[in-house]
């Protein structure tokens, strides 16, 4: 007996791993009750049931603890449990109230938000108009990822708990926009020096990088970057919670196999970002359960459209600016092998960049060229390239599900065409600045557009760049092209919902038609969990904690 | 011969290390050799990975630098004998439709050239330091075994690590992937040299105040001539049989750092690379894509490993 007291340790440390180790250990500790040992293992059996912790597993870690600093679901999502927004989302993706109890549109161009009395951010201070004001004005400055969401907008403080925001247009999707703005503390953020987002472009390091001050259910408790943060539950949340799990656990794992094997083995109790290739596996295992749904993203291939003498391009002036290159591209991919093989079937083939059931979408443009190396190698060769040329393919490799395998099967793909590309994977931490620096020819490029509406993705990704009105911020491509952007202003500045969903129903198709991307598949979205755990998944991936439940 | 090396006093001057091995490949190592069936089997296994590596075009199945060839019908092919297998792909087909008998023959190449190559580069850098150090004594010494004894304190793979840290940030992502296999080399090289560096100091300290050293430069030999005509024939043997065992180091530390990423990109996949892509289907049930270029660095190593252990009970005296 006592020359095995590892044997307690280890109990104490599998007691949330299912149902078949717990009832060992029961059994393991009745033979033991008599003994001092037995009583120990009872002791952690109790302690470890109410201890009650959360273990979510993630390909890579939120860049940042800023809720204005980057742009990345990941960072979203996680930053969520801590801040929150005016508007939030139900479970139907409908508009909620959240810190803004109602609002209304008082003429063309200004919204009345009323906000919710009583809430206190975690440091004890008081929720007011002054914190909207300073946050959204805050979400404006160069520095942040989150202008295409308030580029224009004014802020007047009515009284302590009403706003009105005036938008330099009449915009029917203030409200949504504003679901997308998580509010800070204007007197926690100026006492710590972070009046403007920190620049994840530079390097900078700040405050709120590591630091945390919400409204929200959690509060952060710590945090080592790339390796584990905990967030702690406030007794003083105001909201309404569907559990009230005292700890959650963000571990970022970034090998795949050893993220799923930490679910089977009981060290984590959910998981995102699961690979295709783990889904069969995991739905055999017992006490694992899948959630999966159509998520809004699309995955698509960016090219230089800009430049004459592209910098990781080989060939006689820019290939990319001539359309039958990128049609050449296009019949290149075989997507329904992509979609069978390296995504087991987890997609949906596309030839459009907005996915299903998002207002602008229509189901004509998902019509993909079949796969044909002949008539892309002719297309190529009227396009003045007969031998092919060569270009690097910039590519994360944790961001999007099995991003690194589907850029390798790319480069295969092309190269039966005569294109030989290097491929130059790299985690997103490195990835995305080098995007935002334009410092690529061709990309990878996964698209959520917010609020089920195609509008942000028009604004961000294929307007010309203008910071300040949050225009074309996401087009890596560099694509200017007057007549477009006329185009997309006329459909957001039309008030008619049925003239504007027709006007970018015409706006996505001559996108899809002038091959501006190559777009592939519609990701499905999987969440593991263990049998115990109730993760509701939205189509966004957004994981909302306030629904999650454990046993 | 036998006599010869082990009464250590008497030395054999201006006999080179290449005529020693000769030497004695003619007597008792040749018969040692044939008498160990461990020793000759690990040096057929040796001299076969190094034949089909050296020509991987006679050997190999299919070309698979010609990303065109491939078929992506063929992905995730299971091996030949298990069913829905094929036997123009023996050992089953990897993600991209790749043979992996091909990959594992073109991975081995690229792991073995990366490997020998380290492996001569350290020999040099270490036996041209040790050498110095051993000869010169003083400052020399001082420095440059600091150095060696402060390189020791850090473990083989953090230096490659570090090495491969400041050449990517000094180079940028983007022109990384064309020098890394030199920068595989230079980190792997840099990590290793001290081993020689210090075996070649202490026999040199030890031939430096030997008679023959003395009489060469009674006739007025100079330092140079000495140390590369009379010392260095006479302080290599021992090296000879560091580098065979280093090679395996080499090679493991080559397959971890590709491995973990930091080594060779996907598209020039070396036996580490192959083992990394095919580590995230291990649990969907493709097990083919990381075993059999496991399987194949596990044999190359243990091969290299007791092939070394061999010549170092072979050639040292003391143990006979």
């Amino acid at each position: 007996m006592s020359g095995r007291p590892p044997m307690t340790l280890r109990t104490g440390k599998t007691l949330r791993t299912g149902k078949t180790l717990r009832t060992g250990v029961t059994r393991r500790a009745a033979r033991r009750a008599s003994l001092l040992m037995g009583a120990a293992a009872l002791t952690l059996l109790a302690g470890a049931a109410s201890a009650d912790t959360l273990r979510i597993g993630a390909q890579a870690d939120a860049g940042t603890m800023d809720p204005q600093a980057q742009n990345i679901q990941t960072t979203i999502t996680v930053l969520s449990w801590i801040y929150e927004p005016l508007v939030t989302r139900d479970e139907n993706m409908a508009k909620a109230p959240m810190l803004a109890t109602a609002w209304e549109q008082t003429d063309d161009t200004t919204w009345r938000f009323t906000l919710r009395e009583g809430v206190t951010f975690a440091d004890g201070a008081p929720f007011t108009a002054d914190d909207v004001k300073f946050t959204i004005e805050r979400s404006q400055a160069p520095s942040s990822q989150f202008s295409g969401y308030t580029a224009g907008l004014t802020v007047n403080v009515v009284d302590d708990l009403t706003v009105d925001v005036v938008t330099p247009k009449p915009d029917p999707l203030l409200p949504d926009r504003l679901a997308n703005i998580p509010i800070m503390d204007k007197e926690w953020t100026e006492a710590n020096g972070a009046l403007t987002p920190q620049d994840l472009k530079s390097g900078e390091e700040s405050y709120t990088a590591l630091h945390a001050n919400g409204t929200g259910p959690y509060v952060l408790e710590s945090r080592a970057p790339d390796s584990k943060s905990v967030f702690t539950l406030r007794d003083d949340y105001w909201g309404e919670m569907a559990d009230d799990i005292e700890t959650i656990e963000f571990n970022p794992i970034a090998s795949d196999p050893t993220r799923i094997a930490a679910l089977l083995s009981g060290e984590l109790d959910l998981v995102i970002d699961v690979p295709s290739q783990a889904v069969a596996r995991l739905e055999a295992s017992p006490g694992i359960k899948i959630e999966q749904v159509d998520e809004f993203r699309t995955i698509f291939f960016g090219f230089d459209l800009a430049n004459d003498d592209p910098q990781y391009v080989e060939a006689e002036g820019n290939p990319f600016k001539k359309k039958e290159v990128r049609e050449a591209i296009s019949y290149a991919v075989d997507r329904d092998a992509i979609v069978k093989t390296v995504m087991r079937g987890l997609a949906s083939k596309t030839n459009q960049i907005l996915a299903p059931k998002n207002n602008g979408y229509l189901a004509a443009n998902d019509e993909a060229p079949a796969y044909d190396p002949e008539k892309a190698k002719e297309l190529l060769a009227e396009a003045g390239y007969p031998d092919g040329f060569a270009f690097t393919l910039d590519c994360p490799n944790n961001r999007y599900i099995n991003d690194e395998q589907v850029c390798r099967t790319l480069v295969t793909m092309l190269s039966r065409i005569g294109l030989d590309v290097t491929l130059n994977a790299m985690p997103r931490a490195q990835y995305f600045p080098k995007l935002w620096e334009r410092d690529t020819s061709a990309f990878m490029m996964g698209f959520n557009s917010p609020f089920a509406d195609g509008m942000y993705a028009l604004e961000t990704m294929l307007m010309s760049r203008n910071d300040d009105a949050g225009e074309g911020i996401y087009n890596y491509n560099q694509y200017a092209n007057p007549e477009l952007d006329a185009k997309i202003r006329s459909a957001r500045d039309e008030l008619d919902a049925a003239k504007r969903t027709a006007l970018m129903e015409e706006i996505f198709s001559e996108i899809t038609d002038e091959v501006l991307y190559v777009p592939l598949y519609n990701q499905v979205l999987v969440y593991a969990m263990k049998d115990t755990v109730t993760a509701p998944v939205r189509p966004d991936n957004w994981l909302e904690i306030r629904w999650v439940t454990m046993d | 011969m036998k006599g010869a090396s082990a009464a250590a006093p008497v030395r054999r001057p201006r006999t080179g290390p290449v005529a020693a091995l000769a030497g004695a490949a003619r007597s008792d190592v040749v018969r040692d050799l044939l008498r160990s069936p461990v020793a000759l089997l690990s040096l057929l296994v040796v001299v076969l990975f190094m034949v089909a590596a050296a020509f991987p075009g006679l050997v190999a199945p299919h070309d698979v630098r010609d990303l065109s060839s491939l078929d992506f019908s063929d992905a995730f092919r299971p091996p030949a004998w298990l069913e829905g297998g094929s036997w123009s792909l023996p050992l089953g087909g990897d993600d991209q439709g790749r043979d992996i008998l091909s990959a594992i023959i073109y991975g081995l190449r690229i792991s073995l050239f990366v490997s020998i190559a380290a492996v001569a580069l350290s020999l040099l850098i270490g036996v041209a330091l040790g050498l110095l150090a051993g000869f010169r004594g003083g400052v020399w010494d001082a420095i440059i075994m600091r150095v060696a004894d402060v390189q020791l304190t850090f473990p083989a793979m953090l230096v490659a690590v570090l090495f491969d840290g400041v050449i990517r940030a000094a180079l940028g992502q983007g022109a990384h992937a064309t020098f890394a296999v030199p920068v595989m080399i230079l980190a792997i090289a840099l990590a290793g040299w001290v081993q020689y560096a210090r075996t070649i100091r202490a026999a040199t300290m030890v031939e430096a105040r030997a008679d023959y050293v003395a009489a060469a430069r009674i006739i007025g030999q100079s330092s140079g001539f000495i140390l590369f005509r009379h010392i260095l024939p006479n302080v290599m043997t021992p090296v000879f049989v560091l580098a065979t065992i280093q090679l395996a180091v080499a090679i493991i530390l080559e397959a971890t750092l590709s491995f973990v990423g930091l080594g060779l990109p996907p598209t020039q996949p070396s036996l580490g690379t192959l083992i990394r892509v095919g580590n995230g289907y291990l649990l969907s049930g493709e097990w083919w894509l990381a075993i059999f270029p496991g399987l194949a660095l596990l044999i190359l190593v243990l091969a290299v490993n007791l092939f070394g252990d061999w010549l170092r009970d072979a050639l040292n005296p003391r143990l006979r």
